[in-house]
């Protein structure tokens, strides 16, 4: 008998993605599109896994995982969270201690989702062998570095002369200064391209060309040493691929989203008291 | 062991090729940049790389793009490289492994660790050939 998975996913089209992959791997799915207001809808469906996003109506996510780990039908019932934007290490540190098996990021690599799927409870069948690919291997003679993680910090800095490297330090300051000082241009682009979107001007060309923009601050951001906007950036990122993936159709229900995001760049202090000082400037 | 000593970079943020620049120098090497894949291959006869870094996600000419256009220059057919990038899957890595890439470093990256980085990676690499 198939094991049961219950998702939970208001985003239409995306919970009919994620149903049609799972049953195509012999699951049994329900999916519940209008959110969760009272746990016992859960109870009813007696799911072997509960896959579920966490910007939801009703009841949030990390609220579902709560009421279903307090519950006694429910509480041995393995959970998994998807989410485009509650991704740090704090979101994932609450997920855990609500109880959570384990997190998927969207946009959704769906592999990803089945092996941990299959991880919590095993391939659809009992008996079945395990389809999902083994965990992330990377080819034996391919090596992967993060820029900047634990295994890197272990890497020591070259060590040039002292003369050559108070030289770098300083240029490495001055590129630094020189990037703070163009975040707001950074983030005006941002703002226009947007704006014209919601205009309807040219729209999928301006919706590659603001994913560039953004996506381009997701990778310098915080190798200049601003976390935050990389941080930012990313959310925005991942907003864009949801709204080129669903469709132009989406723009005015993501409208309030990214222009939350950017008004948050918009106030990052870097940016903001740059901002003062070129309104400053142009008022002198 | 073949030495690495020139490094051309290709990425369309003048912001990173800044930076990234500056890291690899503080590591010896003499390098090139490039703002696009078309400019990687107008400059890659005359620098003479031993090793190309790129950037993904460029407008025209990707990372990828440029890398095939750049092995079917005399001479550089199995130029090795580095990928910079922000998320990579598994799939990816071994397309990129397949192109002749020897590693990718993610971004956001330590300026100040690059080029130990980049010298790791070519040092791995080149021990197993």
């Amino acid at each position: 008998m198939s094991k049961k998975i219950l998702v939970i996913e208001d985003e239409e089209n995306l919970g009919k993605l994620i149903v049609a992959f799972l049953e195509k791997n012999g699951f049994k799915v329900q999916c519940l599109s209008q959110g969760v207001e009272d746990i016992e809808v859960i109870r009813k469906e007696q799911p072997d896994l509960i896959l579920t996003d966490l910007l939801l109506p009703g009841l949030h996510g990390f609220d579902i995982c709560k009421n279903v780990k307090e519950d006694p039908e429910l509480g041995e019932t393995p959970l998994i969270i998807m989410t485009a934007v509650y991704k740090n290490a704090i979101h994932k540190l609450e997920a855990k201690r609500l109880g959570v098996k384990d997190f998927v990021e969207k946009p959704l690599d769906f592999d990803d989702l089945l092996r941990k799927i299959e991880g919590c409870i095993g391939p659809a069948e009992t008996g079945q062998k395990q389809s999902a690919p083994p965990p992330d291997t990377i080819p034996e003679d391919m090596v992967e570095i993060s820029g900047d993680d634990e295994e890197t910090r272990k890497i020591p800095i070259i060590k040039s002369n002292k003369a050559l490297n108070d030289s770098i330090q300083r240029e490495f300051n001055s590129l630094k200064e020189n990037y703070a000082d163009k975040l707001p241009e950074k983030v005006i682009a941002l703002e226009k391209t947007w704006e014209n979107i919601l205009n309807g001007t040219d729209v999928s060309q301006h919706l590659v060309l603001l994913r560039r923009k953004v996506h381009s601050l997701t990778g310098s951001g915080e190798t200049f040493g601003f976390k935050e906007i990389s941080d930012k950036a990313r959310e925005m990122e991942l907003l864009l691929d949801m709204i080129i993936a669903e469709g132009e159709h989406t723009i005015p229900n993501r409208k309030n989203q990214m222009n939350g995001l950017l008004d948050d760049l918009r106030h990052h202090p870097v940016v903001s008291t740059e901002l003062e000082m070129m309104r400053l400037g142009k008022t002198f | 062991m073949s030495a690495l000593n020139k490094i051309m970079y290709v990425d369309d943020d003048p912001d990173m090729l800044h930076i990234v620049a500056l890291g690899l120098k503080m590591g010896h090497f003499t390098v090139e940049v490039c703002n696009s894949g078309h400019d990687a291959l107008q400059q890659v006869t005359s620098f003479q790389p031993d090793l190309v870094m790129l950037d993904m996600l460029m407008p025209g000419m990707t990372g990828t793009d440029t890398l095939r256009e750049l092995h079917k220059v005399p001479g550089f057919e199995a130029l090795p490289a580095i990928f910079l990038t922000a998320k990579v899957n598994k799939q990816q890595l071994e397309t990129y492994k397949n192109l002749g890439a020897i590693g990718v470093i993610n971004k956001p990256l330590n300026p100040l660790k690059l080029a130990g980085v980049v010298r790791e990676l070519w040092d791995k690499r080149m021990s197993r050939t």
